[in-house]
């Protein structure tokens, strides 16, 4: 190796280890923290606004999981918003309930976003909070209690998001997406605790209905209005937050098209939204709610992280073009031959060593983060999928994220169009 | 007040915050400096194995020698020492890969200069005997000798690697040696001389035939039967 592969490959190496490290630092925190002995008396109202559009019969799971909460019933309302292109089926569900506290409104207008606005603005009574429910989104029955608890720990609390999950997985993308969500939940924990979690999602959230008349309700124009409403609310002032015990489970893609269109949408409003805000975030404030150090290093990261995919395709060429050329010269026998085998035996050296000390913080990582949330862990089913996300989901996403940056540049060219 | 205990709960969080980078990074160090220290013990611990392969093929290199010294030109002895050549050749690819793989590491021990050494002087022994059977036997075998620099060259690793399985191929009646310059050996200098030795690979076939840059293997065998044309694979 020459000095400079040498130094890259160690600098490299101690950058991926102290980013194992640190975030196992944080887990150890973020899995003792959550507080679980705040008693509450007075339970506030909420209005739990779901959406719709094709969700079909599920709706009636997802109303269903919130009738069946543990959350006083007469401390809640539900408010069904049907969009003009909500489907027969869907209509039919939601006009099939009869409980009193059901509302089911027909917005006539079309977006998620102008819906939830609507029905808002419009229709609540006096629910001093707002649970955003997708229609293909079930809780559990146990989370609009724990949600409500950081509202009365802490001062200016913007939203309290959910752990999400996956919905009864069983096909193997579905249980890739589970150990996809499963970390994300950790990801989402350990971000709001250093004061940057920039997406509360949609299912499940629960949002302050004055915090959210403040920032200007929902954007009607943004392809992924939570992740835009989140920030909106950490530079208006607000804190976001987030209950790990508080879980809610969504409805995955199931092919492989479906879930890159999602992500693709997903990314292309995440990019849209940290360049739109980009100056805000990290603009010095006194509340303090946002680490604009942490921030920065996000924005940066995810720049760079742009680079991974050419990288990775670029590396890829030229591994796969000059095994395939030696082998096409010494022949398969030859490559692994004993002087191969010897080779690799006699190669482990200080960074192997570095190697795989890093590889096993993060298996054990991988398996602290499932036992605390999963609360049990199957070690071979549990490694062997956890693996397969890792090794090889990570690519099929990196797709959609350069996708998603690339559609955000054309979303913001759309925009400042518009502007102007 | 109200401020104050605000600034003092971010205070606390953001001092926690960079208590947690800050042991981190601590521990990544002590890791790291561990690591060098481990790297290093296995470097040294590598040593052992290697001159003990090198030592073994010396001996075995010098009983060839004898031999040859003996009786190189009969047909009795001819086959014997192109097979122990064969053998010793096998050997000393082990011994360069075991060597390559040990040199990965960083910093080395010592040791390892004079390993790199000793290993020359045990090739350059391969190729006198080589080309001393290749007089006395007819011709009956082919010597080739590639000279490839100490610092990084992707090349001459591959080549190395084709011209084993040239070897292997032609039942070793082709013998190569790879040679290392810029070791401070004074015999591998008058050979870069007189070969004119400035680029790398650089091919030298039969003591005669310059070859110079990467060849493949087919380009490998179709020179080497230009100037030999009883090897088996120049046959097939």
């Amino acid at each position: 190796m020459d000095v400079f592969d040498s130094v890259l490959s160690y600098v490299l190496m101690s950058m991926l280890l102290l980013t194992v490290i640190f975030w196992l630092i944080v887990y150890f925190d973020t899995f003792e923290s959550e507080n679980n002995k705040t008693k509450i008396k007075n339970y506030p109202k909420v209005a739990v606004v779901i959406p719709t559009l094709f969700e079909g019969k599920f709706l009636r799971n997802s109303v269903d999981s919130v009738l069946n909460s543990n959350y006083p019933k007469d401390k809640y309302n539900i408010y069904i918003g049907l969009n003009e292109r909500t489907d027969k089926i869907t209509r039919k569900t939601a006009y099939s309930f009869k409980n009193r506290n059901i509302t089911v409104v027909d917005t006539h207008l079309n977006g998620k976003s102008r819906v939830m606005n609507y029905v808002i603005k419009n229709k609540l009574k006096d629910e001093k909070l707002i649970l955003s429910l997708d229609a293909d989104s079930v809780i559990d029955k146990n989370l609009i209690n724990k949600l409500v608890i950081p509202f009365f720990e802490k001062k200016d609390v913007g939203i309290v998001a959910p752990s999400m999950l996956i919905y009864k997985p069983k096909k193997p993308l579905e249980m890739i997406q589970k150990y996809e969500y499963l970390f994300n939940i950790a990801l989402r924990k350990g971000l709001s605790m250093l004061s940057t979690l920039l997406v509360a999602p949609g299912p499940g959230s629960l949002i302050s209905r004055s915090a959210l008349e403040k920032a200007g309700y929902y954007d009607e124009n943004n392809i992924t209005e939570d992740m835009e409403l989140t920030m909106r609310m950490l530079i208006n002032g607000y804190r976001i937050e987030n209950r790990l015990d508080a879980i809610s489970y969504t409805l995955p893609p199931r092919t492989i098209p479906t879930l890159m269109k999602q992500r693709f949408r997903w990314y292309s409003g995440s990019f849209f939204n940290m360049i739109k805000y980009r100056k805000q975030l990290v603009v010095k404030r006194d509340d303090e709610n946002i680490d604009r150090g942490t921030i920065s290093l996000i924005l940066i990261s995810s720049g760079l992280s742009l680079l991974a995919l050419p990288l990775l395709g670029y590396y890829i060429y030229l591994y796969l073009s000059k095994f395939i050329f030696q082998l096409s010269q010494v022949g398969l026998k030859f490559t692994l031959s004993y002087q191969s085998f010897v080779n690799f035996l006699f190669s482990f050296n200080e960074l192997s060593f570095i190697g795989i000390i890093t590889v096993i913080i993060a298996i054990y990582s991988m398996f602290y983060i499932l036992k605390n949330i999963n609360k049990k862990v199957s070690v071979v089913k549990d490694g062997f999928w956890s693996m397969i996300f890792i090794l090889l989901y990570g690519y099929l996403l990196a797709i959609a994220w350069t996708a998603g940056f690339l559609n955000s540049l054309r979303l913001i060219n759309k925009s400042n169009g518009t502007k102007s | 007040m109200e401020r104050r205990a605000k600034r003092k709960a971010v205070n606390h969080v953001l001092v926690s915050r960079k208590t947690k980078l800050l042991v981190s990074i601590l521990i990544v160090a002590i890791i790291i400096g561990l690591s060098f220290i481990f790297g290093y013990i296995a470097a040294e611990l590598k040593v052992s194995p290697i001159i003990n392969s090198i030592n073994q093929d010396q001996a075995n290199l010098e009983s060839l020698i004898l031999t040859a010294s003996i009786s190189s030109n009969s047909s009795f002895s001819c086959p014997l020492i192109q097979a122990g050549l064969g053998t010793v050749s096998q050997e000393l690819s082990n011994i360069y890969s075991e060597l390559s793989g040990a040199k990965s590491g960083y910093p080395l021990p010592p040791q390892y200069a004079n390993i790199g050494i000793q290993l020359a002087y045990l090739r350059l022994n391969y190729w006198i005997l080589s080309n001393k059977i290749y007089a006395d036997c007819g011709h009956s075998i082919e010597t080739a000798l590639m000279f490839y620099p100490n610092s990084v060259c992707i090349d001459c690793g591959e080549e190395g690697q084709e011209l084993a399985v040239v070897s292997q191929e032609s039942n070793y009646t082709f013998l190569p040696t790879v040679i290392e310059t810029g070791l401070n050996i004074n015999e591998v200098y008058a050979l870069q001389k007189v070969y004119n030795i400035t680029t790398y690979p650089t091919l030298v076939i039969d003591g005669k035939y310059i070859i110079k840059g990467y060849l493949t293997t087919s380009q490998i065998i179709k020179d080497a039967c230009k100037y030999l044309d009883n090897m088996s694979i120049c046959n097939s």
